[in-house]
């Protein structure tokens, strides 16, 4: 924690990781105009290549949490969502290889701005500077819009870039609101240094007001990061009108981020060690208020979600939904909580990123998302399509899937917590959800659909499906692995 | 708005300013006019933007509410940011709007002031509550004198490379203009072969 007996070759040292990232994105922007945009698959490789560097960087690093630079903290916790976001960009980019839509000569922007919002990611969940939080965020939002409208020839493309420009725009600047109102009250940036202000103590004696709407509209910020309600207006139009794999990118990486800094930022305003009582007294009302965004959320998503017709605007409300359920383990307000959010986190890794990567899949095949085309093809394509059923009972959370063994963690932090309502209402759901994920089992496997010839489609996406299918299995025998993984990443609450 | 109400509108303005100035005056002397000054004219640009219907006025009037803003960096001392907030708000971004206003077609929609008052009053009824409420229980810290003017630019500098300052956000700050750049570019970067040469149908 000395900051100031450290040398600036191991503060260097320590933030090796970013600084990699950093490098390997800014040698395929150069590796794209040295190769004059023509060489597509040589920088899907190099970025591979340059995340596997980054993720076994990440791999060795362990020990002390410290704080180097005066603000960047690494810990466990930050190391988890780092980690977290280096495999998906993996899975992206073998999406992006894959995705017939795109023609692989002219998108080096792609890997650098895909590459650069990770970059984005690493800094926004290692910090309790609410100023790096910021960048980190405007980093990851700035590439993601432009990710967004990445088919410039397709409107819908375009609309959706256009409309999560307004919207992140928008909720940028009530965070940035929020967080001067926080550094008005404190006279100070860092959450720790806040959440034992006598001053700040002070303020919630007197009235809770000022400090309620500062915290709230900062919170507003990370709700639209990872789609909660009211802030989730964007997500079905962007997540359909993006290219598919960008969608993915959204779907769990840029959530995952967004929940990380939630997170550490829950966790050092209202329970690390040191904490002012009063504060740590109000972070239940905090606490509250998530519950009721938890619920509102998943119920909308949910609702939502059963009339839709195209898959990935299905998938879209689906994910709302399931921030929803997260929010459980953030609204407990316990490090166990959150170890629980985390682990859900893990899983819906797996079955997000498998079902994203079977509507490729299937869009490769059809041509395009909507359900009914994918009537009767799961006899033709029995791998992809028997993974994908695993990944919807996954996604419903019946066992025996990670999906079932997350919502299991969740809802018993969130009666330890004392929300029994939250998870009556979160129970009540998953069966609303069991309709409409059912509805593509049933169109793939017990439907007569119009004969078609068997396309055949890259060997690559069906193996990678499969894998990812597997996990959301493989981690219901073996919670373990995940679960040490999750509760070492708390060392950031101290003690 | 509506044209009958341009009178009054502006006229309150004109009061609201001489107000301002007379209470800055009352209260801080000279210091207090300029402080009225500018907070009349952050005020009133802001208003006129909002109430105006030509967007040439809306944007122009952002130009006293910008300048205002300046106007009050410099009252508390803080030069550079008085400097940057010109440079950069009414210098880039407000010729930037005035460049995109003037290469789009005019938009005359009229907004009809009765179906504005309901939310408006909601909004002003809800501000008013938690203004009081910020304003009336916070103790912001005040004082009875201004801050010495200091130069502040050398000190901004060192903190930005110094590693137990902001040496992380300052160079997080220049990737972010760099994809920035990147994006911007891509988005509206025409490839050769999309061109269509108009000489080649002369020529066919």
């Amino acid at each position: 924690m000395d900051a100031a007996a450290q040398s600036y070759s191991a503060q260097l040292a320590a933030i090796a990781p970013e600084l990699t990232l950093l490098g390997v994105a800014l040698v395929v922007l150069v590796a794209d105009l040295w190769t004059k945009g023509k060489d597509g698959k040589l920088l899907a490789w190099l970025s591979v290549a340059g995340l596997v560097l980054v993720g076994a960087l990440l791999y060795g690093q362990s020990g002390e949490p410290k704080t180097v630079f005066a603000m960047v903290d690494i810990d466990q916790f930050g190391r988890f969502f780092k980690l977290f976001t280096v495999a998906s960009l993996v899975v992206v980019m073998g999406l992006v290889v894959n995705d017939r839509q795109q023609r692989l000569d002219d998108v080096g922007e792609y890997f650098f701005l895909l590459l650069s919002a990770g970059l984005g990611v690493f800094f926004m969940v290692s910090t309790t500077n609410l100023l790096l939080l910021m960048l980190g965020l405007e980093l990851l939002s700035l590439c993601s819009y432009a990710l967004a409208g990445f088919h410039k020839g397709n409107m819908t493309s375009a609309e959706a870039s256009m409309k999560y420009v307004v919207f992140g725009g928008l909720s940028a600047g009530i965070m940035l609101y929020g967080i001067s109102l926080m550094y008005g009250l404190t006279g100070t940036l860092d959450l720790v240094e806040m959440s034992n202000s006598a001053t700040l103590a002070a303020q919630l004696s007197e009235s809770p007001v000022p400090v309620a709407v500062a915290i709230v509209l900062v919170i507003a910020g990370f709700a639209y990061k990872i789609s909660a309600v009211p802030f989730h207006f964007w997500t079905p139009d962007v997540y359909e009108g993006a290219p598919t794999p960008v969608t993915t990118f959204l779907a769990v990486a840029s959530k995952a981020a967004g929940f990380g800094a939630l997170l550490r930022f829950l966790g050092a305003m209202f329970m690390t060690e040191g904490v002012n009582e009063v504060i740590a007294e109000y972070g239940k009302s905090i606490g509250a208020l998530l519950a009721l965004i938890a619920a509102v959320t998943m119920t909308m998503g949910n609702l939502s979600a059963l009339k839709q017709s195209s898959l990935k605007r299905m998938l879209a409300y689906s994910s709302i939904a399931h921030a929803g359920y997260v929010l459980i383990g953030a609204a407990a307000m316990t490090a166990a909580g959150f170890e629980a959010a985390m682990w859900y986190l893990a899983a819906y890794y797996f079955m997000n990123l498998g079902a994203f990567a079977v509507v490729l899949y299937f869009e490769a095949v059809t041509g395009s998302d909507k359900l009914e085309n994918l009537k009767g093809l799961g006899p033709k394509y029995p791998m992809v399509s028997v993974a994908m059923v695993a990944l919807l009972v996954s996604l419903t959370g019946l066992p025996p899937t990670v999906g079932f063994y997350g919502k299991y963690l969740l809802f018993v932090e969130g009666v330890d917590a004392g929300l029994m309502w939250l998870v009556v209402v979160a129970a009540l759901n998953s069966v609303v959800s069991l309709f409409y994920y059912f509805r593509v089992a049933k169109a793939l496997f017990l439907e007569q659909g119009e004969d078609a010839p068997t396309v055949l489609c890259s060997r690559n996406l069906s193996t990678l499906i499969l894998l990812l299918g597997a996990g959301s299995v493989y981690f219901f025998f073996a919670p373990d692995a995940i679960q040490v993984w999750a509760a070492a990443s708390l060392d950031m609450l101290g003690g | 708005m509506d044209d009958k109400l341009q009178k009054p509108f502006y006229a309150a303005l004109g009061v609201i300013t001489l107000g301002l100035l007379g209470w800055g005056a009352a209260s801080a002397g000279a210091q207090g006019i300029a402080f009225g000054l500018f907070t009349a004219l952050t005020l009133g640009g802001s208003l006129i933007c909002v109430w105006e219907r030509s967007v040439v006025r809306s944007a122009f009037s952002l130009m006293g509410t910008f300048t205002g803003v300046a106007g009050l960096f410099l009252l508390l001392g803080a030069d550079f940011l008085a400097v940057a907030q010109i440079l950069i708000y009414v210098g880039g971004i407000l010729a930037l709007i005035l460049f995109g206003v003037m290469l789009s077609p005019p938009d005359l929609a009229e907004r009809k002031l009765s179906r504005v008052l309901g939310g408006l009053a909601l909004m002003l009824g809800a501000v008013a509550w938690v203004g009081s409420k910020v304003a009336g229980t916070v103790a912001w810290a005040t004082t009875d004198e201004l801050p010495e003017p200091t130069t502040k630019v050398d000190e901004i500098g060192v903190a930005f490379l110094d590693p137990e300052g902001y040496v992380v956000p300052f160079e997080l700050a220049a990737m972010i203009l760099t994809v920035a750049l990147v994006a911007a570019v891509y988005i509206a970067r025409r490839k050769a072969s999309d061109l269509t040469d108009p000489r080649a149908e002369e020529r066919a």
